[in-house]
């Protein structure tokens, strides 16, 4: 080839694989966030310095008090009452019979949480984000149950792993002394919490939703002196369950 | 001056869209993906002459979609440019180096979007001649090809220096070997190619394996007049299961088959421009995986 060629020929080989590289020299990455629900969890009422009267006429003084939620899930509205009542079956509607530590999905979390229940009225704890796929959303599904030994928020120096709620303290009859008592349950149940339809898509990409437990009437209908630790753990566990609502923003 | 417009057939037939690949990772977008023998872009089917030297850009587009609808998908777009210099040392010896460019833009199943657009793993290969049915001017002749696809691409990452997702890395982060065979065969006006490529990925980036695969080629090229020319192709790929985080990827697996149309043309001595749509036809894909079409442009140069 003549000297003129080769010359040629190296200046087009060169060309070639430098514009190959700058195309590649283009290192760029860009993101745009999608669909988020943040999901807070918020208690009302009287806190360590404050005492309940429960109607019994009990004085309770609350020296400690855990609430262990294990999961909050988002939930589309249903288009017809036949699913309703599916989804109120376990094992439909893809539904599992038994949910696993952290079983998560775009529309569920499921990593346990320990609250400390007398931290400042008000005060919110961050249960995480739901990144959930376009739709209507109608409710949020609480789930509490039994801590297990990796939730966040365990508390030292406290056994809380194996309980859905622990509360310790005093309680008093009246003109009665100070007598210690210790609450404990491992109940458990996922509570619905329906609130007005929730549209997710491009035009609104942020919910924020948040789980009130109304925590002054806790107490009611405990019978601290004529029944049982099972009974009385699973009247202020039904308590819970009837005092939490839910706030959408 | 039917030899040379033969050759020159030939060297039309070297340049063609093959699909791109890309890892991915099963539920994140298939980065393995894609059909084709992309050595037709820069090598050509007919046997080299000693110092042949021929460089190409071959782009190409495509989408996939993994994952399952409202609950993990992800849907990848993906545009692919691959700079390539191709170069014989000797008659039977054809060296090919391959530096791809790749923009992957992905849309999560809650509406988030990302994009990365980087320098992807650069690819060496080299095609042996085994045998012609004849010294001058052969019509058929069967070609070895082995390979290497180096984890050479660079770790994309965000603002704060954490790893994007597997799906938006241009690369795999493995060394990936490969091996395969080629037919071709030039008949007057028509040309026609076949081949079979194995590639046995290793771990990359994140403990992420693609999966083994096998790809094949069959190529019709009619050519009308020496500068125009029209090739139908069919692509398969047929894939193992992939590893993430030790385990089988779920969206992994399985057979697709492309089909589709290529247009040649070469306005002067040398120059070809090819263009390439190709359409899934079937869809054997395991787990929830659905691959869409191709399109290419390709331009080469042959010095």
């Amino acid at each position: 080839m003549a000297k003129a060629g080769r010359f040629c020929v190296a200046i087009a080989a060169a060309t070639w694989a430098l514009l190959g590289l700058s195309v590649g020299a283009c290192d760029d990455h860009d993101h745009e966030e999608g669909l988020e629900v943040a999901v807070a969890l918020r208690a009302a009422g009287p806190s360590q310095a404050s005492a309940w009267v429960n109607r019994e006429g009990f004085t309770v003084r609350v020296t400690e008090a855990y609430v262990a939620t294990t999961s909050v899930e988002l939930v589309a509205c249903e288009t017809t009452a036949f699913r309703r009542v599916l989804r109120a079956l376990p094992g439909t509607l893809g539904e599992p019979l038994a949910r696993a530590h952290s079983a998560a999905s775009p529309t569920r979390l499921g990593d346990p949480v320990v609250e400390d229940a007398l931290r400042s009225p008000g005060a919110e704890v961050s249960y995480g984000a739901i990144k959930p796929p376009p739709g209507d959303y109608c409710s949020v599904r609480w789930g509490v149950g039994p801590a297990d030994g990796d939730a966040e928020g365990l508390p030292a120096g406290v056994d809380v792993v194996g309980k859905t709620l622990l509360i310790r303290g005093t309680y008093e009859k009246p003109g009665g002394a100070p007598v210690p008592f210790e609450i404990a349950s491992r109940g458990a149940f996922e509570l619905p919490l329906t609130f007005a339809v929730a549209r997710l898509g491009e035009d609104r990409r942020e919910l924020r939703v948040a789980i009130l437990r109304d925590q002054k009437a806790w107490f009611d209908g405990v019978d601290f002196e004529g029944s049982s630790d099972e009974a009385r753990g699973e009247r202020v566990l039904a308590n819970l369950r009837a005092g939490t609502s839910v706030e959408v923003r | 001056m039917k030899g040379a417009w033969l050759r020159k057939l030939a060297a039309a037939w070297g340049l063609t869209v093959a699909v791109g690949t890309t890892e991915i990772r099963p539920a994140a977008a298939c980065a393995a993906c894609g059909c084709g023998d992309p050595t037709l872009t820069a090598f050509g089917t007919e046997r080299p002459f000693a110092g042949r030297f021929r460089a190409s850009l071959d782009g190409r587009y495509r989408t996939d979609t993994v994952g399952q609808a409202r609950v993990d998908e992800l849907k990848l777009t993906e545009a692919r440019v691959d700079a390539q210099v191709a170069w014989a040392p000797l008659d039977r010896l054809f060296l090919l180096l391959t530096v791809p460019t790749l923009h992957r833009r992905v849309e999560y199943v809650n509406l988030a979007r990302r994009s990365s657009t980087g320098l992807g793993d650069v690819e060496i290969r080299g095609k042996v001649f085994l045998w012609q049915d004849r010294d001058f001017g052969p019509r058929h002749s069967i070609a070895v090809l082995g390979g290497v696809k180096l984890g050479t691409a660079p770790l994309q990452r965000d603002a704060g220096g954490k790893l994007l997702p597997i799906e938006l890395q241009p690369g795999t982060g493995s060394h990936d070997p490969l091996l395969g065979l080629q037919y071709a065969a030039t008949l007057d006006r028509v040309s026609l190619f076949a081949s079979a490529v194995g590639m046995a990925p290793t771990a990359g980036t994140e403990g992420f394996r693609a999966s083994p695969s096998v790809r094949t080629t069959f190529a019709a090229q009619y050519s009308f007049v020496p500068a125009f020319g029209l090739r139908a192709v069919t692509d398969g790929r047929l894939d193992g299961k992939g590893q993430e985080d030790g385990a089988a990827a779920r969206d992994s697996g399985g057979f697709v088959l492309f089909g589709g149309m290529d247009a040649l043309v070469s306005p002067v001595t040398d120059l070809l421009f090819v263009a390439t749509v190709k359409v899934p036809v079937v869809q054997a894909l395991q787990g929830f995986h659905r691959e869409g079409p191709l399109l290419g442009l390709a331009v080469a140069y042959d010095f």
